[in-house]
Protein backbone atom coordinates (compact mmCIF):
# COMPACT_ATOMS: atom_id res chain seq x y z
CA UNK A 1 0.00 0.00 0.00
CA UNK A 2 2.59 2.29 1.17
CA UNK A 3 4.65 1.15 -1.89
CA UNK A 4 2.10 2.19 -3.98
CA UNK A 5 1.58 5.53 -2.95
CA UNK A 6 4.98 6.78 -2.53
CA UNK A 7 5.15 7.37 -6.62
CA UNK A 8 2.13 10.14 -5.45
CA UNK A 9 3.68 11.59 -2.80
CA UNK A 10 7.04 12.34 -4.53
CA UNK A 11 5.33 13.52 -7.26
CA UNK A 12 3.12 16.07 -4.92
CA UNK A 13 6.28 16.97 -2.95
CA UNK A 14 7.63 18.28 -6.37
CA UNK A 15 4.90 19.61 -7.96
CA UNK A 16 4.58 21.54 -4.38
CA UNK A 17 8.63 22.47 -4.52
CA UNK A 18 8.01 23.46 -8.20
CA UNK A 19 5.27 26.16 -7.66
CA UNK A 20 7.40 27.46 -4.51
CA UNK A 21 10.22 27.87 -7.39
CA UNK A 22 7.84 29.61 -9.97
CA UNK A 23 6.32 31.65 -7.11
CA UNK A 24 10.15 32.74 -6.00
CA UNK A 25 10.61 33.23 -10.02
CA UNK A 26 7.51 35.22 -10.35
CA UNK A 27 8.64 37.54 -7.20
CA UNK A 28 12.39 37.74 -8.34
CA UNK A 29 11.15 39.25 -11.30
CA UNK A 30 8.75 41.42 -10.07
CA UNK A 31 9.04 44.99 -10.96
CA UNK A 32 10.77 48.28 -9.54
CA UNK A 33 7.86 49.49 -8.57
CA UNK A 34 6.99 46.64 -6.45
CA UNK A 35 10.49 46.46 -4.67
CA UNK A 36 10.63 50.16 -4.12
CA UNK A 37 6.99 49.92 -2.44
CA UNK A 38 7.90 46.70 -0.10
CA UNK A 39 5.05 44.79 -2.18
CA UNK A 40 5.08 41.27 -3.13
CA UNK A 41 4.61 40.93 -7.02
CA UNK A 42 1.76 40.28 -8.41
CA UNK A 43 1.87 39.21 -11.87
CA UNK A 44 -2.12 39.48 -12.57
CA UNK A 45 -1.62 42.94 -11.23
CA UNK A 46 0.21 43.85 -14.50
CA UNK A 47 -2.98 44.03 -16.12
CA UNK A 48 -3.71 46.76 -14.07
CA UNK A 49 -2.01 49.46 -15.90
CA UNK A 50 -4.07 48.81 -19.37
CA UNK A 51 -7.62 47.74 -17.23
CA UNK A 52 -7.09 49.53 -13.72
CA UNK A 53 -10.56 52.25 -13.72
CA UNK A 54 -8.63 53.99 -11.20
CA UNK A 55 -5.31 54.91 -12.63
CA UNK A 56 -2.81 57.66 -11.76
CA UNK A 57 -2.04 60.48 -12.76
CA UNK A 58 -4.95 62.26 -13.40
CA UNK A 59 -5.75 66.05 -14.81
CA UNK A 60 -6.41 67.73 -11.70
CA UNK A 61 -9.33 69.86 -11.68
CA UNK A 62 -12.82 69.84 -10.28
CA UNK A 63 -11.37 69.55 -6.79
CA UNK A 64 -14.09 70.04 -4.21
CA UNK A 65 -12.49 71.87 -1.30
CA UNK A 66 -13.28 70.59 2.24
CA UNK A 67 -12.10 70.07 5.27
CA UNK A 68 -9.72 67.43 5.42
CA UNK A 69 -7.52 65.21 7.58
CA UNK A 70 -4.04 66.86 7.92
CA UNK A 71 -0.89 66.03 7.10
CA UNK A 72 1.79 65.04 9.80
CA UNK A 73 5.23 64.97 8.12
CA UNK A 74 7.62 63.51 10.74
CA UNK A 75 10.51 62.95 7.94
CA UNK A 76 14.52 62.83 9.82
CA UNK A 77 17.17 62.93 8.43
CA UNK A 78 18.23 59.78 6.75
CA UNK A 79 20.74 57.82 4.06
CA UNK A 80 18.96 57.97 0.61
CA UNK A 81 20.48 55.10 -1.41
CA UNK A 82 20.26 56.16 -4.97
CA UNK A 83 19.95 53.63 -7.90
CA UNK A 84 18.54 53.05 -11.39
CA UNK A 85 16.14 50.39 -12.20
CA UNK A 86 13.74 48.87 -14.66
CA UNK A 87 11.56 52.16 -13.78
CA UNK A 88 14.08 55.24 -14.12
CA UNK A 89 16.11 56.66 -11.13
CA UNK A 90 15.15 56.60 -7.55
CA UNK A 91 16.43 57.40 -4.30
CA UNK A 92 15.68 54.54 -0.91
CA UNK A 93 15.39 56.65 1.86
CA UNK A 94 16.12 55.23 4.76
CA UNK A 95 14.10 53.72 7.99
CA UNK A 96 12.10 55.74 10.82
CA UNK A 97 10.35 58.35 8.61
CA UNK A 98 6.67 58.50 8.36
CA UNK A 99 3.79 60.85 7.32
CA UNK A 100 0.99 60.52 9.20
CA UNK A 101 -2.65 61.07 7.77
CA UNK A 102 -5.01 61.16 10.82
CA UNK A 103 -3.91 58.69 13.03
CA UNK A 104 -2.68 56.56 9.99
CA UNK A 105 0.81 56.21 10.00
CA UNK A 106 3.07 55.73 6.13
CA UNK A 107 6.66 55.22 6.20
CA UNK A 108 8.30 57.10 3.97
CA UNK A 109 10.33 53.89 1.34
CA UNK A 110 11.34 55.84 -1.75
CA UNK A 111 12.04 58.76 -4.02
CA UNK A 112 11.31 59.24 -7.52
CA UNK A 113 11.88 61.89 -9.91
CA UNK A 114 9.30 62.31 -13.13
CA UNK A 115 9.78 65.01 -15.73
CA UNK A 116 7.68 66.19 -16.94
CA UNK A 117 5.17 66.32 -14.36
CA UNK A 118 2.81 63.04 -14.41
CA UNK A 119 0.04 65.02 -12.90
CA UNK A 120 -1.63 67.81 -14.91
CA UNK A 121 -3.34 70.52 -13.35
CA UNK A 122 -6.49 72.40 -15.38
CA UNK A 123 -4.77 70.57 -18.18
CA UNK A 124 -0.91 71.71 -17.78
CA UNK A 125 1.64 69.59 -17.19
CA UNK A 126 4.75 71.17 -14.57
CA UNK A 127 8.27 70.82 -15.80
CA UNK A 128 9.02 67.93 -13.23
CA UNK A 129 7.30 65.95 -10.22
CA UNK A 130 8.90 64.53 -6.85
CA UNK A 131 7.08 61.80 -5.05
CA UNK A 132 7.75 60.17 -2.09
CA UNK A 133 6.28 56.30 -1.62
CA UNK A 134 5.24 55.46 1.70
CA UNK A 135 3.91 52.23 2.75
CA UNK A 136 2.26 51.35 5.73
CA UNK A 137 2.30 48.65 8.07
CA UNK A 138 -0.48 46.76 6.80
CA UNK A 139 0.55 47.06 3.20
CA UNK A 140 -1.79 50.60 2.81
CA UNK A 141 0.46 52.51 -0.24
CA UNK A 142 0.10 56.24 0.04
CA UNK A 143 2.31 58.78 -2.40
CA UNK A 144 2.90 62.71 -1.38
CA UNK A 145 3.93 64.05 -4.70
CA UNK A 146 5.05 67.72 -5.23
CA UNK A 147 5.02 69.18 -8.44
CA UNK A 148 7.53 71.55 -9.61
CA UNK A 149 8.22 75.02 -10.75
CA UNK A 150 11.12 76.91 -12.20
CA UNK A 151 12.22 79.81 -9.98
CA UNK A 152 15.59 80.43 -8.08
CA UNK A 153 18.20 77.75 -7.50
CA UNK A 154 16.62 75.33 -4.42
CA UNK A 155 19.44 74.91 -2.00
CA UNK A 156 18.18 71.86 -0.63
CA UNK A 157 18.25 69.74 -3.58
CA UNK A 158 21.91 71.10 -4.43
CA UNK A 159 23.45 68.28 -3.27
CA UNK A 160 20.67 65.46 -4.71
CA UNK A 161 21.29 67.27 -8.28
CA UNK A 162 25.25 67.04 -8.04
CA UNK A 163 24.61 63.16 -7.78
CA UNK A 164 22.58 62.69 -10.20
CA UNK A 165 24.07 60.90 -13.31
CA UNK A 166 24.90 62.90 -16.29
CA UNK A 167 22.13 60.62 -18.63
CA UNK A 168 19.59 58.11 -18.37
CA UNK A 169 20.66 55.21 -17.37
CA UNK A 170 23.78 56.46 -16.45
CA UNK A 171 25.96 55.12 -13.31
CA UNK A 172 26.09 57.10 -9.89
CA UNK A 173 29.21 57.56 -8.79
CA UNK A 174 28.46 58.21 -5.16
CA UNK A 175 24.65 56.44 -4.71
CA UNK A 176 24.79 57.95 -0.86
CA UNK A 177 23.50 61.44 0.48
CA UNK A 178 22.42 62.28 4.12
CA UNK A 179 19.45 64.36 3.87
CA UNK A 180 15.79 64.77 4.89
CA UNK A 181 12.76 64.95 2.79
CA UNK A 182 10.92 67.43 4.55
CA UNK A 183 13.43 70.01 3.08
CA UNK A 184 11.90 68.67 -0.04
CA UNK A 185 8.32 69.41 0.47
CA UNK A 186 6.58 72.58 0.53
CA UNK A 187 5.59 74.71 3.68
CA UNK A 188 1.94 74.49 3.93
CA UNK A 189 1.02 71.58 3.91
CA UNK A 190 -2.41 71.52 2.49
CA UNK A 191 -3.08 68.78 -0.35
CA UNK A 192 -5.24 67.38 -3.25
CA UNK A 193 -6.55 64.21 -2.56
CA UNK A 194 -7.83 61.21 -4.85
CA UNK A 195 -7.42 56.90 -4.83
CA UNK A 196 -5.16 55.92 -7.56
CA UNK A 197 -2.77 53.68 -8.63
CA UNK A 198 1.12 53.13 -9.30
CA UNK A 199 2.01 54.98 -12.03
CA UNK A 200 4.37 51.76 -13.13
CA UNK A 201 4.20 48.22 -13.82
CA UNK A 202 1.73 46.74 -11.75
CA UNK A 203 -0.40 49.76 -11.45
CA UNK A 204 -1.14 48.44 -8.51
CA UNK A 205 -4.57 50.33 -7.13
CA UNK A 206 -5.90 51.70 -4.08
CA UNK A 207 -2.80 54.11 -3.37
CA UNK A 208 -3.83 57.04 -1.71
CA UNK A 209 -2.44 60.04 -3.70
CA UNK A 210 -1.60 63.48 -1.53
CA UNK A 211 -0.31 66.19 -4.35
CA UNK A 212 0.80 68.93 -2.78
CA UNK A 213 -1.23 72.36 -3.44
CA UNK A 214 1.67 73.97 -3.63
CA UNK A 215 4.84 73.35 -5.56
CA UNK A 216 8.65 73.74 -4.95
CA UNK A 217 11.06 75.67 -7.07
CA UNK A 218 13.94 74.33 -9.15
CA UNK A 219 16.33 76.58 -11.18
CA UNK A 220 16.01 76.15 -14.85
CA UNK A 221 19.32 74.39 -14.56
CA UNK A 222 18.91 72.46 -11.74
CA UNK A 223 15.06 71.17 -13.33
CA UNK A 224 17.71 70.61 -16.55
CA UNK A 225 20.01 68.26 -14.83
CA UNK A 226 16.72 66.23 -13.25
CA UNK A 227 15.96 65.50 -16.66
CA UNK A 228 18.80 65.04 -18.37
CA UNK A 229 19.40 62.41 -15.45
CA UNK A 230 15.65 60.61 -16.02
CA UNK A 231 14.48 61.18 -19.13
CA UNK A 232 10.87 62.26 -20.29
CA UNK A 233 10.00 59.10 -18.23
CA UNK A 234 6.13 60.71 -17.09
CA UNK A 235 3.01 58.38 -17.59
CA UNK A 236 0.08 59.99 -19.24
CA UNK A 237 -2.98 60.95 -17.28
CA UNK A 238 -5.60 58.25 -17.05
CA UNK A 239 -9.70 58.79 -16.70
CA UNK A 240 -11.05 60.10 -13.41
CA UNK A 241 -13.80 57.71 -13.85
CA UNK A 242 -15.93 59.55 -11.20
CA UNK A 243 -13.49 59.85 -8.57
CA UNK A 244 -13.78 62.05 -5.95
CA UNK A 245 -10.82 65.11 -5.58
CA UNK A 246 -10.50 66.44 -2.53
CA UNK A 247 -8.51 69.66 -1.83
CA UNK A 248 -7.79 70.77 1.59
CA UNK A 249 -8.25 74.30 3.18
CA UNK A 250 -5.57 75.82 3.81
CA UNK A 251 -3.66 75.15 6.73
CA UNK A 252 -4.58 71.47 6.49
CA UNK B 1 -30.62 46.89 -24.78
CA UNK B 2 -31.75 50.55 -26.60
CA UNK B 3 -35.06 48.95 -26.11
CA UNK B 4 -34.41 48.77 -22.29
CA UNK B 5 -33.02 52.26 -22.37
CA UNK B 6 -35.93 53.67 -23.69
CA UNK B 7 -38.24 52.28 -21.51
CA UNK B 8 -36.17 53.16 -18.73
CA UNK B 9 -35.90 56.61 -19.86
CA UNK B 10 -39.53 56.93 -20.06
CA UNK B 11 -39.84 55.10 -16.88
CA UNK B 12 -37.44 58.26 -15.59
CA UNK B 13 -40.19 60.83 -16.94
CA UNK B 14 -42.83 59.62 -15.69
CA UNK B 15 -42.01 58.00 -12.36
CA UNK B 16 -39.64 60.80 -11.27
CA UNK B 17 -41.27 63.93 -13.07
CA UNK B 18 -44.72 62.93 -13.22
CA UNK B 19 -45.00 62.08 -17.42
CA UNK B 20 -43.11 62.38 -20.35
CA UNK B 21 -45.96 62.88 -22.87
CA UNK B 22 -46.09 59.71 -24.60
CA UNK B 23 -49.28 58.30 -23.52
CA UNK B 24 -51.30 55.86 -21.50
CA UNK B 25 -49.17 52.74 -23.15
CA UNK B 26 -45.92 53.94 -21.29
CA UNK B 27 -47.78 54.32 -18.19
CA UNK B 28 -49.00 50.84 -18.36
CA UNK B 29 -45.20 50.01 -18.62
CA UNK B 30 -44.88 52.69 -15.41
CA UNK B 31 -46.91 50.70 -12.88
CA UNK B 32 -45.56 47.27 -14.10
CA UNK B 33 -42.10 48.27 -13.37
CA UNK B 34 -43.48 50.13 -10.00
CA UNK B 35 -44.76 46.71 -8.55
CA UNK B 36 -41.82 44.93 -9.86
CA UNK B 37 -39.21 47.48 -7.97
CA UNK B 38 -41.50 47.21 -5.58
CA UNK B 39 -40.78 50.62 -4.07
CA UNK B 40 -43.55 51.90 -2.13
CA UNK B 41 -44.61 54.64 -5.04
CA UNK B 42 -48.52 54.42 -3.87
CA UNK B 43 -47.58 54.50 -0.24
CA UNK B 44 -45.56 57.88 -0.02
CA UNK B 45 -47.74 60.49 0.89
CA UNK B 46 -48.36 63.15 -2.35
CA UNK B 47 -46.12 65.84 -2.74
CA UNK B 48 -47.20 68.90 -0.91
CA UNK B 49 -46.59 71.57 -3.76
CA UNK B 50 -47.99 71.98 -7.56
CA UNK B 51 -45.50 69.92 -10.08
CA UNK B 52 -46.91 71.74 -12.96
CA UNK B 53 -43.24 73.11 -13.65
CA UNK B 54 -41.78 69.69 -13.19
CA UNK B 55 -43.99 67.67 -15.71
CA UNK B 56 -42.42 69.88 -18.24
CA UNK B 57 -39.00 68.49 -17.15
CA UNK B 58 -37.25 66.48 -20.06
CA UNK B 59 -34.98 64.45 -18.37
CA UNK B 60 -34.62 61.69 -21.07
CA UNK B 61 -30.86 63.36 -21.74
CA UNK B 62 -30.30 63.37 -18.38
CA UNK B 63 -30.95 59.38 -18.02
CA UNK B 64 -29.30 58.76 -21.63
CA UNK B 65 -26.09 60.65 -20.49
CA UNK B 66 -26.03 58.88 -16.84
CA UNK B 67 -26.43 55.07 -18.55
CA UNK B 68 -23.65 55.87 -20.68
CA UNK B 69 -21.34 57.02 -17.80
CA UNK B 70 -21.22 60.42 -19.59
CA UNK B 71 -20.87 62.85 -16.09
CA UNK B 72 -19.94 65.74 -17.66
CA UNK B 73 -23.11 65.90 -20.38
CA UNK B 74 -25.24 64.50 -17.09
CA UNK B 75 -23.93 67.61 -14.76
CA UNK B 76 -24.38 69.81 -17.88
CA UNK B 77 -28.18 68.99 -18.09
CA UNK B 78 -29.24 68.73 -14.51
CA UNK B 79 -28.04 71.93 -13.91
CA UNK B 80 -30.10 72.94 -16.64
CA UNK B 81 -32.78 71.90 -14.73
CA UNK B 82 -32.02 73.07 -11.49
CA UNK B 83 -31.53 76.93 -13.47
CA UNK B 84 -35.12 76.38 -14.57
CA UNK B 85 -36.87 74.70 -11.67
CA UNK B 86 -34.58 75.91 -8.22
CA UNK B 87 -38.06 75.00 -6.30
CA UNK B 88 -38.28 71.45 -7.79
CA UNK B 89 -36.47 68.76 -5.20
CA UNK B 90 -36.40 66.51 -8.29
CA UNK B 91 -34.27 68.70 -10.02
CA UNK B 92 -31.74 68.90 -7.07
CA UNK B 93 -32.17 65.48 -6.82
CA UNK B 94 -30.81 64.88 -10.08
CA UNK B 95 -28.17 67.09 -9.78
CA UNK B 96 -26.87 65.96 -6.74
CA UNK B 97 -26.58 62.13 -8.44
CA UNK B 98 -25.08 63.65 -11.64
CA UNK B 99 -22.41 65.46 -9.57
CA UNK B 100 -21.35 62.51 -7.99
CA UNK B 101 -20.97 60.66 -10.94
CA UNK B 102 -18.67 63.40 -12.23
CA UNK B 103 -16.84 62.86 -9.13
CA UNK B 104 -17.74 66.09 -7.34
CA UNK B 105 -18.48 64.67 -3.81
CA UNK B 106 -19.06 67.61 -1.79
CA UNK B 107 -21.20 69.31 -3.87
CA UNK B 108 -22.87 66.13 -4.74
CA UNK B 109 -23.54 66.01 -0.26
CA UNK B 110 -24.06 69.31 -0.24
CA UNK B 111 -27.13 69.22 -2.87
CA UNK B 112 -28.63 66.04 -1.64
CA UNK B 113 -28.46 66.78 1.99
CA UNK B 114 -31.93 68.95 2.32
CA UNK B 115 -33.65 66.45 0.17
CA UNK B 116 -32.57 64.10 2.68
CA UNK B 117 -33.66 65.95 5.81
CA UNK B 118 -36.75 66.75 4.37
CA UNK B 119 -39.73 64.60 3.26
CA UNK B 120 -39.89 64.86 -0.55
CA UNK B 121 -42.70 61.59 -1.37
CA UNK B 122 -42.49 62.00 -4.72
CA UNK B 123 -41.24 59.07 -6.69
CA UNK B 124 -37.62 58.55 -8.79
CA UNK B 125 -36.37 55.80 -10.24
CA UNK B 126 -33.19 55.80 -12.75
CA UNK B 127 -32.97 52.15 -14.45
CA UNK B 128 -29.90 51.96 -16.82
CA UNK B 129 -31.06 48.67 -18.93
CA UNK B 130 -32.08 46.10 -16.45
CA UNK B 131 -30.40 47.30 -13.64
CA UNK B 132 -32.46 49.60 -11.44
CA UNK B 133 -29.95 52.69 -10.23
CA UNK B 134 -32.42 53.64 -7.46
CA UNK B 135 -36.03 53.80 -7.26
CA UNK B 136 -37.78 54.82 -4.33
CA UNK B 137 -38.99 58.63 -3.04
CA UNK B 138 -36.87 61.80 -3.57
CA UNK B 139 -36.09 61.71 -0.60
CA UNK B 140 -35.46 58.10 0.06
CA UNK B 141 -33.01 57.94 -3.08
CA UNK B 142 -31.30 60.67 -1.16
CA UNK B 143 -30.53 59.52 2.01
CA UNK B 144 -29.15 56.31 0.28
CA UNK B 145 -27.11 58.10 -2.38
CA UNK B 146 -25.91 60.45 0.96
CA UNK B 147 -24.85 58.12 3.21
CA UNK B 148 -22.38 56.14 0.22
CA UNK B 149 -21.23 59.51 -0.78
CA UNK B 150 -20.25 59.93 2.95
CA UNK B 151 -18.36 56.80 3.54
CA UNK B 152 -16.12 57.71 0.24
CA UNK B 153 -15.60 61.06 1.21
CA UNK B 154 -14.88 60.33 5.02
CA UNK B 155 -12.39 57.34 3.54
CA UNK B 156 -10.45 60.14 1.67
CA UNK B 157 -9.90 62.12 4.95
CA UNK B 158 -12.77 64.57 4.64
CA UNK B 159 -14.27 65.54 8.03
CA UNK B 160 -18.07 66.40 8.71
CA UNK B 161 -19.98 68.37 8.81
CA UNK B 162 -18.95 70.43 5.77
CA UNK B 163 -18.34 74.29 6.60
CA UNK B 164 -19.98 76.33 4.26
CA UNK B 165 -18.59 76.85 1.17
CA UNK B 166 -17.24 80.61 1.68
CA UNK B 167 -15.42 78.95 4.65
CA UNK B 168 -13.35 77.06 2.76
CA UNK B 169 -10.17 78.96 1.89
CA UNK B 170 -7.28 77.25 -0.68
CA UNK B 171 -3.88 79.22 -0.92
CA UNK B 172 -3.97 81.71 -3.50
CA UNK B 173 0.07 80.35 -4.71
CA UNK B 174 -1.68 77.26 -5.28
CA UNK B 175 -1.05 74.91 -8.32
CA UNK B 176 -4.67 75.90 -9.94
CA UNK B 177 -3.59 79.79 -9.44
CA UNK B 178 -0.04 78.91 -11.35
CA UNK B 179 -1.72 76.90 -13.71
CA UNK B 180 -4.66 79.42 -14.84
CA UNK B 181 -1.80 82.24 -15.14
CA UNK B 182 1.36 80.87 -16.45
CA UNK B 183 1.65 82.03 -19.92
CA UNK B 184 5.05 81.04 -21.04
CA UNK B 185 7.08 77.77 -21.84
CA UNK B 186 9.94 75.94 -21.33
CA UNK B 187 11.66 73.54 -24.23
CA UNK B 188 8.74 73.08 -26.54
CA UNK B 189 10.23 69.49 -27.86
CA UNK B 190 11.11 67.39 -25.64
CA UNK B 191 15.24 67.41 -25.58
CA UNK B 192 17.63 63.84 -25.54
CA UNK B 193 18.24 63.86 -22.10
CA UNK B 194 22.02 63.87 -22.66
CA UNK B 195 21.84 66.88 -25.03
CA UNK B 196 19.72 68.93 -22.58
CA UNK B 197 20.78 72.75 -22.68
CA UNK B 198 19.28 75.65 -21.17
CA UNK B 199 15.89 75.64 -22.29
CA UNK B 200 14.37 78.96 -23.70
CA UNK B 201 12.27 80.51 -21.37
CA UNK B 202 10.43 83.14 -21.74
CA UNK B 203 9.90 84.81 -18.21
CA UNK B 204 6.15 85.17 -17.72
CA UNK B 205 4.72 88.18 -16.07
CA UNK B 206 4.50 87.66 -12.80
CA UNK B 207 1.61 89.24 -10.18
CA UNK B 208 2.48 91.50 -7.69
CA UNK B 209 2.95 89.22 -4.90
CA UNK B 210 4.72 86.56 -6.99
CA UNK B 211 8.39 87.93 -6.79
CA UNK B 212 9.60 84.39 -8.51
CA UNK B 213 9.38 83.77 -12.18
CA UNK B 214 7.44 81.06 -12.50
CA UNK B 215 7.41 78.37 -15.80
CA UNK B 216 5.07 75.98 -16.62
CA UNK B 217 5.67 73.95 -19.50
CA UNK B 218 4.06 75.32 -22.53
CA UNK B 219 0.10 74.42 -22.30
CA UNK B 220 -1.25 71.26 -24.75
CA UNK B 221 -3.74 72.10 -26.81
CA UNK B 222 -5.95 69.08 -25.25
CA UNK B 223 -8.64 71.67 -24.25
CA UNK B 224 -8.25 74.01 -27.04
CA UNK B 225 -9.13 77.07 -24.49
CA UNK B 226 -6.93 80.67 -24.87
CA UNK B 227 -4.87 81.37 -22.03
CA UNK B 228 -5.70 84.27 -20.32
CA UNK B 229 -2.78 86.38 -22.23
CA UNK B 230 -4.55 86.01 -25.36
CA UNK B 231 -7.06 89.05 -26.14
CA UNK B 232 -10.59 88.62 -27.90
CA UNK B 233 -10.19 88.06 -31.54
CA UNK B 234 -12.44 90.66 -32.39
CA UNK B 235 -15.36 93.03 -30.62
CA UNK B 236 -15.51 95.01 -27.69
CA UNK B 237 -18.06 93.50 -25.82
CA UNK B 238 -18.17 89.67 -24.53
CA UNK B 239 -21.57 88.51 -24.48
CA UNK B 240 -20.99 86.14 -21.22
CA UNK B 241 -23.52 82.78 -21.81
CA UNK B 242 -22.47 80.81 -18.59
CA UNK B 243 -19.22 79.66 -16.15
CA UNK B 244 -18.32 76.20 -15.94
CA UNK B 245 -15.13 74.45 -13.55
CA UNK B 246 -13.72 72.49 -16.22
CA UNK B 247 -13.19 72.52 -20.26
CA UNK B 248 -15.04 69.83 -21.06
CA UNK B 249 -17.97 71.23 -18.99
CA UNK B 250 -17.76 74.17 -21.20
CA UNK B 251 -17.22 72.14 -24.40
CA UNK B 252 -20.53 70.25 -23.72
CA UNK B 253 -22.25 73.51 -22.14
CA UNK B 254 -21.31 75.16 -25.62
CA UNK B 255 -22.50 72.71 -27.74
CA UNK B 256 -26.29 72.56 -25.96
CA UNK B 257 -26.36 76.38 -26.73
CA UNK B 258 -25.39 76.04 -30.29
CA UNK B 259 -27.98 73.24 -30.34
CA UNK B 260 -30.30 75.23 -28.32
CA UNK B 261 -29.62 78.32 -30.24
CA UNK B 262 -28.69 77.06 -33.78
CA UNK B 263 -30.31 80.58 -35.23
CA UNK B 264 -28.94 82.83 -32.92
CA UNK B 265 -25.53 81.23 -32.30
CA UNK B 266 -25.35 79.16 -35.43
CA UNK B 267 -22.76 81.93 -37.12
CA UNK B 268 -20.82 82.39 -33.45
CA UNK B 269 -17.43 81.27 -32.57
CA UNK B 270 -16.97 80.29 -29.09
CA UNK B 271 -14.84 82.63 -27.04
CA UNK B 272 -13.28 81.56 -23.67
CA UNK B 273 -11.83 83.58 -20.65
CA UNK B 274 -10.18 82.26 -17.18
CA UNK B 275 -11.28 83.69 -14.41
CA UNK B 276 -10.11 83.51 -10.82
CA UNK B 277 -12.82 84.65 -8.08
CA UNK B 278 -10.79 83.82 -5.54
CA UNK B 279 -12.31 81.69 -2.49
CA UNK B 280 -15.34 80.48 -5.07
CA UNK B 281 -12.25 79.22 -7.58
CA UNK B 282 -10.77 79.37 -11.22
CA UNK B 283 -13.78 79.43 -13.45
CA UNK B 284 -13.88 79.43 -17.30
CA UNK B 285 -16.15 81.97 -19.15
CA UNK B 286 -18.18 80.86 -21.87
CA UNK B 287 -19.60 83.49 -24.31
CA UNK B 288 -19.21 85.12 -27.62
CA UNK B 289 -17.27 87.93 -28.81
CA UNK B 290 -19.49 91.29 -30.24
CA UNK B 291 -18.24 94.14 -32.09
CA UNK B 292 -19.92 96.77 -30.47
CA UNK B 293 -22.64 97.19 -27.64
CA UNK B 294 -25.41 97.15 -29.87
CA UNK B 295 -24.88 93.98 -30.64
CA UNK B 296 -23.91 92.41 -28.18
CA UNK B 297 -27.05 93.50 -26.32
CA UNK B 298 -29.06 92.60 -29.39
CA UNK B 299 -27.71 88.71 -29.49
CA UNK B 300 -28.29 88.93 -25.54
CA UNK B 301 -31.88 90.34 -25.79
CA UNK B 302 -32.66 87.32 -28.10
CA UNK B 303 -31.32 84.51 -25.49
CA UNK B 304 -32.64 86.20 -22.68
CA UNK B 305 -36.24 85.78 -24.64
CA UNK B 306 -35.26 82.22 -25.32
CA UNK B 307 -34.97 81.76 -21.56
CA UNK B 308 -30.78 81.52 -21.47
CA UNK B 309 -29.30 83.36 -19.22
CA UNK B 310 -26.85 86.14 -20.78
CA UNK B 311 -25.23 89.25 -19.74
CA UNK B 312 -22.97 91.71 -21.52
CA UNK B 313 -19.35 92.62 -20.38
CA UNK B 314 -16.93 95.23 -21.81
CA UNK B 315 -13.71 93.32 -23.08
CA UNK B 316 -11.92 96.73 -22.66
CA UNK B 317 -10.78 97.10 -26.09
CA UNK B 318 -11.56 99.84 -28.48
Amino acid sequence: MSGTCRPIHILALSAALLSVVVAQASAASGSAAEKRAGMPANDAGRNMCATGMRQSPIDIEDTDAARMLRLGFQYKLSLVTLSQSDSGLSGAYGNGSSVYVGKDKFDLRNIAFRTPSEHRVLGRRFPAEIQFLHRSAEGRLAVVSVLVVEGRENLAFREIIERLPAGVGGSIADPKILMNARDLLPELGSYIRYSGSLTSAPCTEDVDWFVMSQPVRLSEGQIARVRGAVGDNARDTQPRNGRYLLQSAQGN
Amino acid sequence: MKAGYAISLCLLALLSLGGCGVGSAVKDVATTVAEVVKAPIEAVSAPSRPETDESKFDTIPFAAAYCKGDAEEAVATTREFVQKFPQSPKSHLLHGVALDLSGRGVMAYRALAPLAAARHGSAAVLKCGDEFIYSGTVSEVAQRRLFEIKTRLEKLGLIFPLPAPAKVETTSRDLFALAAMAPTRIAEKPLPPQEVKAATVVPPKAPEAEKVPIVLNKPEPKDGIPRPARKPSRGTHFVHLGSYKSSKMLDRGWQQLQKRFSKILGGEQKSVSRVDLGKKGTFLRLGVQATDSRSASRLCSQLKSSGQYCTVMRTGRS
